[in-house]
């Protein structure tokens, strides 16, 4: 078991409180890793997902034959994302895992840990009064 | 067990767009003005730990996301 801070960042009115894990992803074909991004725990994330370009930094080629998978988000708005496997580096373990890639991700928030490829791997309890989220 | 949040508040206070580097205290020493560049200037700057370095999109306003 571990837990990780919450992080306290600006917002207006007041500052608010994310669940953000730091984590690092690689891609094994560039052998390319990123230095850490506090990463989005999103529980309502069905999926992983990385902006487009961290993955054009790790060297990740998008083909014309590439299937698009499109994704709703929470007030209805669809985007496109291609699938690829990438390196995921969070919490004491890496693995292989398929991350969405998309260029319409809200700009704060590059990395997003969602059900398939976090969720599934750990059990997750979000405390923010405690101010902690721990991770098992 | 309370645990302390990681307070950025007055760190970003002064970043309002771009990227930015932090280092394990959670201090900005590089900007960028796109994710290429902040993360090509960590990797290529060898004095750092590559492993205590955080990027973060920075930003003014966090507030107001749903999922």
């Amino acid at each position: 078991m571990a837990v990780y801070p919450y992080y306290k960042v600006p917002a207006k009115p007041k500052p608010v409180y994310k669940p953000w894990i730091l984590a690092r992803l690689g891609y094994k074909k560039t052998h390319k890793v990123t230095a850490s991004f506090p990463s989005l725990i999103d529980s309502g994330a069905d999926s992983c997902f990385c902006s487009e370009d961290v993955a054009i930094w790790l060297g990740v080629e998008f083909l014309k034959k590439d299937k698009f998978f499109e994704f709703t988000a929470a007030n209805g708005t669809k985007f496109k994302t291609r699938k690829k496997i990438l390196t995921l580096y969070v919490a004491g373990k890496n693995y292989d895992c398929d991350f969405y890639i998309s260029s319409e991700l809200p700009r704060q928030t590059p990395i997003i840990l969602g059900q398939y490829g976090f969720f599934d791997k750990f059990q997750i309890t979000f405390n923010q009064q405690e101010e902690f989220i721990e991770v098992v | 067990m309370k645990m302390k949040a990681v307070d950025l508040t007055k760190t970003l206070q002064d970043f309002k767009s771009g990227w930015v580097a932090l280092n394990k205290d959670h201090e900005v020493i590089k900007t960028a003005s796109t994710f290429k560049k902040i993360a090509t200037e960590v990797e290529n700057d060898k004095r750092l730990n590559q492993s205590e370095i955080i990027l973060l999109p920075a930003s003014d306003d966090y507030f107001g996301f749903i999922t």
